[in-house]
């Protein structure tokens, strides 16, 4: 078996098993500098030879739904292929204002409570940052990647890739991801009937996430 | 030399009281200076402490409410959508907007990489690197952060917060003047003079002051004289500051400070009140003192001046003198025990007296003056016995009464003419009179004043007997002896009773002689010894010589004639044929010396001294004395 560690960004661990599957596994753990695992940490591969339709992978849905209950997004990150829309239907009693001034796609949708509005298409790569207006605490992401093969992290840290034998550049994203945009991507081989298990440390920053009302935190302060 | 004293005991204790409470007072006094400007000194310090605190404090709440504006100012939805319309002047409008909601005095806006996105007071500054980006480095840690900064040469508070859409987009820093309004409120609170400064390595820069008006060079050495001592004094305006320099931000290249100063003056202007106060109370405890100073000085010497009254008057005899001293305390103790002193006095003087009755005066005054001791010495006086003839007779025929009266006018009559001459009484017996010369006091002339005496004693009988022939009583005569020798005189008998008196054969020969009278009818007999010293002064005829009992020397006896000065010329020649006569009988020749005896007594009917010669003449021619003797008569008693 081999492993191939990739730390940070910049080093790549893979362990390559014997597989006798079409599609090959992935397996990939993500841990933060102090060892612990990182959930809802987007993991995916970029194909690089060979050379084949990424619209031929695995694409769950066309439509994907980020929820609003009880003045919470329902997904927190929710990854999708460009071009993909997403509704954000409200479950709650009261008005939502969920907006986006991320660069990926900028948008908003001024208050609305009953009617769901249009699909929004997401048609850029890149990690759009979702808010409400009206509620500073609420927050989630969408993230959109030109490749079929992506996956969230579990509440272990861990995620399964199928993805066919190949070589990959493999790439992370979470929200708190120091720095996102690796100059150096990490590229992989995976070969048929080998299963490969890649460990991923993170660098995390912390969050400014506003805090629920009533306010509780340490020196009166708004962030948690 | 002039020696510094005191004429009145009132001003002496005054002195010393007012002496006393003055240095009462003033050790006082200097301790609570002592100990009022240490605990001021130690409040100033624990105050500058408090207020360092306080002014920490107040920034730091400062601080937090300034980012609670801040966070409400970066949550407004419309500001976040200007700033992703990505048009500075908007922006930077946009910003200004916010800024003047809550009255900030600087309003940025700074990217995720930490360049300036707006100013809104410069706003050609845009792109260029956030001067404060350490202050966003830690609120990346923290979600906020304040820092001081110099804005265009001003101490600002600066506050940071990020723009969350819903992550950190930008940082908006918000910043408020230190100014003079804020120093303003924090010198309401602590009664503290503060003033801000910033030092760069060139220069200090004054920013506001409460106290500091205009840029103080002294100011420069401000930063080293804090790194010496945690609180200084520093001088402003010549006045004392108790001073703190707290340092509020601090880069590699300059620093921000805060000096905090409390004044000297007017935190020991309590101690300068109490100083009047202590003032005011020592003055009227000083009048207080002297008022009450003079009235115990009053109650002291008003009996002293009482007693040096009554001891003036014990001075000049008046021993009945009483004082009136009635107090209960020492000064009546001392007028009771000076009344009683006077009263003893005159008890004492009483007996003196009395003493002076029954003793001779001069010998009081002798015993007076030293300790009375058995015991005498030996001295020449001149002793003189008297005798009253035929007293015993008269004596049996009258009333007692009568007879002490008599007694006494004669004893008193004589004892005067004693006195008079410096003579001392020795003693009466019955009608005889015993003096003497001499002794106690010392006199030269002893031998010449006893027969003045004697004359004068003759005489006073004489008017004395015509006084008594008138009472039908018969005329009385008088015998004196007087002699002149070495004698003991002093207090003679026992422990308890003694007289001062003398003593020796020179006393006895003086008795012998007071009788010897009756054998030649004489009134005055003195011995060659008191002669030989009174020759010049009185005339006296030899009579004898005579052998005393007991003595084998024969002793000359004349009679006393009158002092030469009274003698008439009768007289004067009367002695003479008398020792013409004499110095016959002497030389043997009896029937020459009966022819002359005989022949003064034709004239001299009354001398009974030639009386005695002439029949001892007469004897001697009848039966002559053998060749044995020596013409010596023995005094018999």
């Amino acid at each position: 078996m081999l492993t191939i560690r990739l730390c940070g960004t910049t080093g790549i661990c893979v362990c390559l098993l014997t597989a006798t599957a079409n599609a090959e596994k992935l397996q990939v753990l993500t841990l933060d500098r102090d060892g612990n695992a990182v959930p809802q940490t987007v993991v995916y591969a970029l194909p690089i030879t060979p050379p084949f339709n990424i619209n031929s992978g695995i694409v769950k849905n066309n439509k994907t739904v980020v929820d609003q209950i009880d003045k919470e997004f329902v997904e927190t990150v929710t990854v999708i292929k460009p071009g993909m829309a997403v509704i954000f239907p409200n479950h709650d009693n009261i008005r939502h204002h969920v907006y986006s001034f991320s660069p990926a796609k900028t948008f908003e949708l001024p208050l609305y409570k009953d009617v769901t509005p249009k699909p929004v298409i997401f048609d850029k790569v890149g990690a759009v940052a979702l808010g409400c207006n009206i509620h500073d605490w609420m927050s989630a992401y969408i993230y959109v990647v030109d490749s079929p093969f992506f996956a969230l992290t579990n509440s272990r840290g861990r995620v399964e890739l199928e993805i066919p034998a190949g070589r990959y550049e493999i790439r992370v994203w979470h929200p708190r991801l120091k720095n996102p945009d690796p100059d150096k991507p990490q590229k992989i081989a995976i070969q048929a009937g080998q299963q490969a298990t890649l460990e991923v440390g993170l660098e995390l920053k912390k969050s400014f996430r506003p805090m629920r009302a009533p306010f509780n935190g340490p020196d009166g302060g708004a962030y948690r | 030399m002039c020696r510094f004293g005191f004429r009145r005991f009132r001003n002496r204790l005054l002195f010393y009281f007012i002496g006393l409470f003055a240095f009462t007072l003033t050790g006082v006094f200097v301790v609570v200076e002592q100990v009022f400007k240490q605990n001021t000194e130690a409040n100033i310090r624990s105050e500058l402490v408090v207020t360092e605190r306080v002014f920490s404090q107040l920034l730091k709440e400062r601080s937090t409410q300034l980012t609670q504006w801040a966070i409400t100012l970066a949550s407004d939805f419309a500001f976040k959508k200007v700033m992703m319309t990505g048009d500075p002047a908007t922006i930077s409008s946009a910003l200004f907007n916010l800024s003047k909601r809550i009255g900030a005095d600087a309003a940025l806006l700074v990217s995720i990489d930490y360049k300036l996105v707006a100013d809104v007071a410069h706003p050609g500054a845009n792109g260029q690197l956030f001067f404060a980006a350490p202050m966003i480095k830690q609120a990346e840690e923290y979600g906020a952060a304040s820092t001081l900064a110099l804005i265009d040469q001003q101490p600002y508070q600066l506050v940071t917060v990020p723009v969350l859409a819903p992550d950190p987009v930008a940082w908006l820093c918000i910043g408020f003047k230190i100014d003079q309004a804020l120093l303003m409120k924090l010198k309401q609170l602590t009664q503290m003079e503060i003033s801000i400064l910033s030092e760069t390595p060139a220069r200090i820069i004054l920013h506001a002051s409460t106290l500091i008006s205009q840029p103080n060079p002294e100011l420069n050495g401000i930063w080293q004289k804090s790194a010496a001592e945690e609180n200084f004094f520093w001088f402003y305006n010549k006045k004392p500051y108790l001073s703190r320099l707290i340092v509020l931000h601090k880069q590699t290249d300059f620093s921000i400070a805060a000096l905090i100063q409390r004044s000297w003056d007017d935190a020991l202007a309590n101690f300068y009140r109490l100083r009047w106060l202590l003032a005011g109370i020592a003055l009227s405890s000083m009048a207080i003192i002297l008022l009450v100073g003079a009235w115990v000085a009053r109650t002291v010497s008003k009996p002293m001046q009482i007693l040096v009254k009554g001891v003036r008057a014990i001075g000049l005899g008046d021993y009945k003198y009483k004082v009136n001293l009635s107090a209960r305390d020492e000064t009546g103790e001392l007028g009771r025990a000076f009344n009683e002193m006077s009263g003893q006095l005159a008890e004492k003087e009483k007996i003196r007296n009395l003493l002076g009755k029954v003793v001779s005066p001069v010998i009081v005054k002798e015993l007076m003056s030293r300790e009375i001791t058995l015991g005498g010495e030996t001295r020449e006086i001149t002793a003189l016995f008297s005798d009253l003839a035929g007293f015993t007779t008269i004596a049996e025929n009258m009333q007692p009464q009568a007879l002490v009266a008599l007694l006494n006018d004669y004893l008193t009559q004589m004892g005067k003419q004693i006195i008079t001459n410096n003579g001392v009484i020795d003693k009466f017996i019955g009608d005889a009179i015993v003096a003497f010369w001499g002794a106690p006091v010392m006199e030269q002339n002893h031998a010449v004043l006893a027969l003045k005496s004697a004359l004068a004693m003759q005489r006073v009988l004489a008017g004395l007997r015509t006084q008594w022939k008138k009472q039908g009583l018969p005329g009385l005569l008088m015998r004196i002896g007087v002699n002149t020798g070495l004698a003991v005189v002093g207090n003679i008998g026992s422990i308890d009773r003694m007289d001062y008196t003398m003593m020796g054969d020179a006393v006895n020969l003086a008795a012998r002689l007071e009788g010897a009278n009756k054998f030649y009818g004489t009134g005055i007999l003195l011995s060659e010894y008191t002669y030989a010293q009174v020759k010049d002064v009185f005339l006296c005829r030899e009579l004898d010589r005579v052998r005393v009992q007991g003595k084998r020397q024969p002793v000359g006896v004349f009679q006393l004639m009158d002092e030469h000065s009274r003698i008439n010329s009768a007289t004067k020649a009367h002695c003479e044929e008398f020792a013409a006569a004499l110095r016959e009988f002497r030389q043997g020749r009896w029937l020459q010396a009966e022819q002359l005896f005989t022949s003064i007594l034709l004239e001299h009917q009354d001398d009974t001294v030639s009386q005695v010669y002439l029949v001892r003449s007469q004897q001697l021619q009848l039966n002559p004395p053998d060749a044995r003797c020596d013409g010596i008569y023995d005094l018999q008693k």
